[in-house]
């Protein structure tokens, strides 16, 4: 995916993007959406699932991201802040799809796959990541599809490096025996908690 | 037996350093469960870093900065939709970008104010199906009680003699815009800008009105018509001018431009 997108340049031509919208650059804030909202977009796909949700909640991010810059300390990275925001979007944006549509199959169910078949095209893993609990989801993206580094993780999500760590082993075996058409094992949560 | 799930990540990441690495090892030589589970984490991660990025829709970042402006309280009940800076960077000039323009005769302006929230919303040029803003006299809300976010395009086709007659009634609309909280200076204005929200179709057409003005002068896009002035494609503009940035506007200015090549065709004036 874009790992490209966050080297430390952008990072620092961020941080002077939020300076200036402080300031009152409106402008500013449009360049950030401009460059930021591939990967936002992308997130809210990957964790939503629809494309027409994910454009909803690209939009719902970056209003809570205006909304809430001012408040922005810059003690943490522009694209770290905005992740979290993001990923806060995705979650209200599928419990209330949980309590409006409780009954709904969210996505097509992935087929089953042959387990010999060494790659699974892109709609499966579309499909496999939506039967990944949402908060295991959610570390095997930005890990995995976007290469985050844990402890920048852990600052997005709000939980300990360790626990970064276990959910993306226990989200990427879930995943994987989603592909391989063994969802019982992967769907229910229980089953990813950590093992003693 | 313990299963070392915190160190299994980075195993399968190859980011352990040699001690634990060690230690994953020896679990794995013993543990046909972890064995199992690393290799599906190692064809999981695989699989997820070879999921390419999706495009947004078209029109995404607009729809953003267009949720953004109608969310943004103004405190004020006109709303700045636009700026785009004008040569030689010494000013910028906004434009307050209002309502449908009148098809009957040369009025650019009815005297019927307009609800911001009423104000329908046209899309920008190219992002979606065009729309036609031209609905009749009715509805240009250069009183100041509403704006929509485009150049207006009207078929009227204007002679000289009608632009004196058009600048007062402007005159009429600039003095209610005002007394509703129209910042009252070029300086007050441009505090206030967004210029996020100028489309192409905008920043060309205030562009375009402004090539004449010389810098210098502080002024203050109130309205722009695509229209045609003796039968020639033009941007009939309405501006807001006063003796300096930081004075209050005394004149309000009708300015012919061409729209081909942007010079000024036609003139009027009428003081405030």
């Amino acid at each position: 995916m874009d790992k490209e997108h966050a080297p430390e340049t952008a990072s620092s031509d961020d941080q002077v993007l939020v300076e200036r919208f402080r300031r009152g650059d409106r402008a500013a804030f449009s360049t950030l959406v401009e460059r930021h909202q591939t990967r936002v977009y992308n997130l809210a796909y990957r964790m939503l699932g629809r494309p027409e949700d994910a454009a909803d909640a690209t939009q719902e991010a970056f209003l809570a991201c205006h909304e809430k810059l001012s408040g922005f300390r810059g003690d943490a990275a522009f694209t770290t802040w905005l992740h979290r925001v993001a990923l806060n979007v995705c979650y209200d944006a599928l419990r209330k799809r949980s309590r409006e549509r409780p009954d709904e199959e969210e996505i097509e169910p992935p087929p089953v796959a042959d387990a010999s078949e060494a790659t699974a095209t892109g709609v499966d893993v579309h499909r496999a990541l939506q039967r990944v609990p949402e908060e295991f989801r959610a570390v095997v993206l930005l890990h995995d599809a976007y290469g985050l580094p844990y402890e920048e993780i852990a600052e997005i999500i709000g939980v300990p490096v360790g626990t970064v760590k276990s959910r993306l082993h226990r989200g990427r075996v879930a995943m994987a025996r989603i592909l391989r058409g063994e969802p019982q094992a992967a769907s229910d949560p229980s089953k990813l908690q950590e093992r003693s | 037996m313990t299963h070392p799930d915190e160190l299994l990540a980075g195993y399968v990441d190859g980011s352990l350093g040699s001690a634990d690495r060690g230690r994953v090892d020896a679990h794995l030589a013993e543990c046909a469960r972890c064995r199992d589970e690393v290799a599906l984490a190692a064809e999981a991660r695989s699989a997820v870093a070879g999921l390419g990025d999706v495009a947004p829709p078209p029109g995404l970042s607009t729809a953003v900065r267009r949720k953004v402006r109608d969310r943004r309280p103004t405190g004020r009940p006109w709303r700045v939709v636009g700026a785009v800076a004008v040569a030689a960077g010494v000013a910028a000039a906004g434009i307050l970008v209002v309502g449908s323009l009148g098809e009957e005769g040369p009025s650019m302006v009815s005297q019927q104010p307009r609800r911001p929230e009423a104000a329908p919303l046209p899309q920008a040029r190219g992002e979606g199906p065009a729309e036609d803003v031209m609905a009749g006299s009715e509805g240009l809300a250069a009183t100041g009680t509403g704006a929509v976010p485009v150049v207006t395009a009207s078929r009227t086709d204007y002679e000289p003699k009608a632009l004196s007659p058009l600048a007062r009634r402007l005159r009429d609309d600039a003095r209610a815009a005002l007394a509703q909280g129209f910042p009252p200076t070029a300086t007050d204005f441009y505090r206030e800008f967004d210029p996020s929200a100028v489309d192409t179709q905008t920043r060309r057409a205030v562009q375009c009105a402004l090539a004449d003005v010389s810098p210098q002068q502080a002024v203050v896009p109130f309205i722009i018509q695509e229209a045609t002035f003796q039968g020639v494609p033009a941007f009939v503009a309405g501006f807001l001018q006063g003796p300096a940035p930081d004075q209050p506007y005394d004149r309000i200015l009708i300015w012919v431009a061409d729209k081909e090549s942007c010079a000024l065709r036609s003139l009027a004036s009428q003081q405030l």
